[in-house]
């Protein structure tokens, strides 16, 4: 997070990172010319960046995470827009055209009853998404808050909030998040939820250790020394800088939720068969008779999920390169 | 030593942890904890007033700190309940598919760590190469792709298209016991699934290990001094790089339980996956938990031995 290229905050003039408040090179990029002493205010907004717009200039040279993102874009506008982009019905049941191979009418065939596989596999993309979203919601705010605090007060609490982090990383997560499904019954909220709360260890312990770094800031002493309190530091000088670990292990996870979403499904305890879910497609198709002879019915459902996690894990690595965070989120 | 016997006494309040984890799942099961600690045989035997009886003994109308404490005595005894479903104790059905998990697993966790070590230090020796190129776009398809996808691919080209490889179990039956060709034949598609995303994350760990060993300041010094570049690497950066690898066999672990679930039952691969799995689609809370408990017991205990070995390589860590 640190960077060593001097960076300039430019709300308040507090020097982010760097150790010298030197003429800001930012990113490598050569100086716009003529910024002389004289037109500072021209400087201002053509040479120096805020950190929020030099970190999206890095993340867009990076080509695989920017067509990952766009990939994300698209997979959740096709959710959004599901009902109006879907040729048929999906749950819509079809005995007059039952495993019918790709055609103009049904651009990726059709299941064993005839149900159009586009127009499931469009669907499908609501659960993944939902899933991946809202389940990673859960846990950055959960890993934020163990994090932070494990962080920022030390000690004792440190200790305990760590242990009880190594604890759960000693679970198989997968199991557990099997487990409790069974319990709670599958639902796409309750597989939001389960996973929401196993999923945090990794992203509190890169948390911890960004606000670890972070506490011994100068700008963070310079403001204890003038007196400003624990609260005021945490949220006006600490948490804005965790944002940049915080996207990263948010986009990661969002690979792993929908990963494992897929894998509940696929082993038919997470979503429900009748909802469309590319895990529920695949587990309909991995009979081997079928495998063979109706590959449509598993690969465009196979090859979605991975498109979506393959995009989510670029995003996260683009992310990693652009604030230039270390460590890993697994 | 200190680091060691230091390391030794943290293990024990993480597994009281885990077995609180798993005691408040236990709670959270439907179903009466009575029918899960005993032997259902036994149980039929028994008249309401006696199942009463018994339930106090158990401790089952205590409050739950207390019951807490009485499940801990049953477990600390070997006693981990009896399946709802044979009605066998959950230990033996346990130990009994120990063997089938490791055969797939372990084989799997070398094949990974051999190819994905290899493969990081020939693309971190050749940087921004062809084939680091190559082999980081790979690294990112292997985690990304599911297993399952991978395994379902698997069984279409080479069992179903080519006719090669066995779709289903361990063994062909009547092929005798012991390492046959037919075991293997069988562990192919399983163990590959299985392997594929540990051989990426080996491999990009390898490949930053690697890369940071190389532009320490020792590794420098040795140059300076004028020590053959085969020393410098095998002497400086190769053991060194090696370190951090004993973390990611550990952070693997969790990951190829995980997945012995999802790989073992698509290839009916008799391990404690399948085992764990079906006792989710039949209910058996008292196995599953039994499974979970004893899955987190064993990976707190290669952390432990990861960490120990930790101390033993790198003496930095002694100093913490």
């Amino acid at each position: 997070m640190t960077d060593r290229t001097s960076s300039i905050n430019n709300d308040d003039g507090t020097v982010v990172g760097g150790s010298q408040p030197i003429v800001p090179v930012p990113g490598g990029a050569p100086l716009p010319t003529g910024p002389t002493l004289g037109d500072y205010s021209e400087a201002k907004s053509s040479a120096i960046h805020s950190p929020g717009s030099r970190t999206w200039r890095r993340f867009r040279r990076h080509k695989l995470a920017m067509a990952g993102a766009i990939v994300i874009l698209l997979l959740v506008l096709t959710a959004i827009l599901a009902p109006i982009i879907a040729p048929y019905d999906p749950n819509a049941i079809n005995l007059m055209a039952i495993n019918q191979p790709p055609s103009s009418d049904h651009w990726f065939g059709t299941d064993a009853v005839g149900r159009d596989t586009l127009s499931r596999a469009i669907f499908g993309a609501r659960v993944s998404m939902t899933v991946g979203f809202f389940a990673v919601a859960i846990y950055l705010s959960i890993a934020f808050v163990l994090g932070a605090t494990a962080a920022y007060v030390g000690g004792k609490v440190d200790t305990i909030i760590m242990r009880f982090t190594d604890i759960i990383m000693c679970f198989p997560t997968f199991v557990l998040t099997l487990i409790l499904v069974g319990f709670l019954g599958p639902s796409i909220w309750n597989i939001v939820f389960v996973i929401g709360i196993f999923g945090w260890p990794g992203a509190a312990r890169m948390i911890r250790s960004q606000v670890l770094t972070l506490r011994n800031q100068e700008y963070v002493q310079a403001a204890q020394s003038i007196g400003a309190g624990r609260w005021y530091i945490l949220t006006k000088h600490i948490a804005p800088n965790t944002l940049g670990v915080m996207t990263v292990a948010g986009s990661l996870g969002i690979a792993g939720a929908i990963l494992q979403e897929a894998g509940l499904s696929f082993l038919g305890l997470g979503v429900v068969a009748p909802t469309p879910s590319w895990g529920v497609m695949l587990n309909d198709a991995r009979d081997p008779a079928l495998l063979a002879t109706f590959p449509w019915l598993w690969l465009v459902p196979g090859i979605l999920i991975s498109l979506a996690v393959i995009s989510s894990n670029f995003i996260g690595d683009g992310l990693r390169d652009a604030y230039d965070v270390k460590g890993h989120g697994d | 030593m200190r680091y060691i016997i230091k390391r030794l006494v943290m293990v024990f309040p993480m597994l009281i942890g885990i077995t609180i984890v798993s005691y408040t799942m236990l709670n959270l099961a439907p179903g009466d904890p009575m029918t899960a600690m005993m032997n259902p045989e036994d149980m039929a035997m028994l008249s309401d007033a006696q199942i009463e009886a018994e339930r106090d003994r158990l401790g089952l109308n205590d409050p739950i700190i207390l019951r807490y404490f009485s499940w801990l005595r049953e477990v600390a005894q070997g006693n981990l309940g009896y399946s709802y479903k044979t009605g066998r104790p959950v230990l033996e059905m346990v130990i009994e598919r120990i063997p089938a998990t490791i055969a797939i697993a372990a084989t799997a966790e070398i094949i990974a760590a051999t190819v994905g070590i290899t493969v990081g230090i020939y693309s971190a020796l050749r940087q921004y190469s062809f084939f680091d190129n190559l082999f980081t776009i790979f690294s990112f398809f292997a985690v990304s792709v599911p297993n399952f996808f991978f395994a379902l691919m698997g069984i279409f080209i080479f069992a179903v298209q080519l006719q090669w490889l066995p779709v289903f179990g361990m063994r062909t039956p009547g092929s005798g016991s012991g390492l046959t060709w037919d075991l293997i034949s069988h562990m192919v598609l399983p163990v590959t699934a299985l392997a594929l995303p540990h051989i990426a994350s080996y491999m990009r760990y390898a490949r930053g290990a690697v890369l940071d060993a190389k532009s320490a300041d020792h590794v420098r010094t040795a140059r300076a001094k004028g020590l053959a570049e085969k020393k410098v690497f095998s002497g400086h950066v190769l053991r060194n790089a090696m370190i951090p690898m004993i973390t990611i066999f550990t952070l693997s672990l969790p990951g190829l339980i995980g997945g012995s679930f999802v790989i073992e039952s698509i290839f009916s691969w008799p391990g404690i996956g399948l085992m764990g799995f079906e006792a989710l689609q039949n209910r058996d809370y008292p196995l599953q938990l039994g499974v979970t408990l004893i899955l987190a017991t064993l990976v707190l205990l290669a952390n432990l031995l990861s960490d120990i070995l930790y101390g033993i390589v790198d003496p930095r860590i002694r100093y913490d």
